[in-house]
């Protein structure tokens, strides 16, 4: 594996260009990892709770409640 | 690649199913899977929507992700003005719908995608475009293709 120093050092020497494609491709890449992270939580207290299943009739029914009691709250006329 | 100037409104279904992973909706999962070819905006709405489905826990980390890739997604605790909510109501909109069809022209989003078939329906005189995750995909893929 490389070091950190080899590595800066090989991006360092790519063209301009080419080296802000492969740092917005890292920045792509580790927010995919946060939202995977995330989803991994979410589905697994989905699951705890016996939630991951349910009916998308019954999902939708929840978001669109949540949905207008927030809206209700926020534009109250 | 990023598609630079493309701001989109994913609706919440959109963030929940794909977070879930729903089989049902699987192009949710991809499409998010895709954010950063696209960047992302979430209006107040969308936001509250997202924190009360969230556990303490998992709102911490959805704000940490968002905070971290400003380049990716944006917030907005904006309110829209009580006209403009209402012009979509008019239109057909439940309020909470008609606040989420507001907030493009506002937020200077270029579309929204959200797999809620009754928004999708009632929207009549939305003033930017509203899209299936599917059809959101099939864009991607064809801009991607150029």
């Amino acid at each position: 594996m490389q070091s950190i120093d080899d590595l800066a050092r090989e991006i360092t020497a790519l063209p301009a260009s080419e080296q802000e494609v492969l740092l917005d491709r890292v920045a792509q890449i580790n927010f995919q990892k946060g939202l995977a992270d995330l989803a991994g939580k979410y589905r697994a207290r989905l699951a705890r709770k016996g939630r991951v299943d349910n009916a998308v009739e019954q999902v939708w029914e929840e978001l669109h409640r949540i949905r207008e009691e927030i809206a209700k709250r926020d534009y109250l006329n | 690649m990023t598609i630079s100037t493309e701001r989109w409104l994913l609706d919440t279904n959109i963030w929940l199913f794909g977070l879930r992973r729903d089989e049902t909706f699987p192009e949710c999962a991809k499409l998010l899977s895709l954010i950063g070819l696209f960047s992302v905006v979430i209006p107040r709405q969308v936001l509250k929507e997202l924190t009360t489905n969230f556990t303490e826990e998992e709102a911490s980390s959805f704000h940490q992700l968002v905070n971290d890739f400003p380049e990716f997604v944006e917030l907005s605790w904006d309110t829209i003005p009580i006209e403009s909510v209402k012009f979509y109501e008019q239109g057909g909109c439940r309020k909470g719908d008609a606040i989420i069809a507001a907030h493009p022209e506002r937020l200077n989003a270029d579309l929204i995608v959200t797999e809620n078939r009754q928004f999708l329906q009632m929207v009549v005189e939305l003033k930017v475009k509203i899209l299936t995750p599917a059809d959101a995909l099939k864009l991607l893929s064809f801009r991607l293709d150029q």
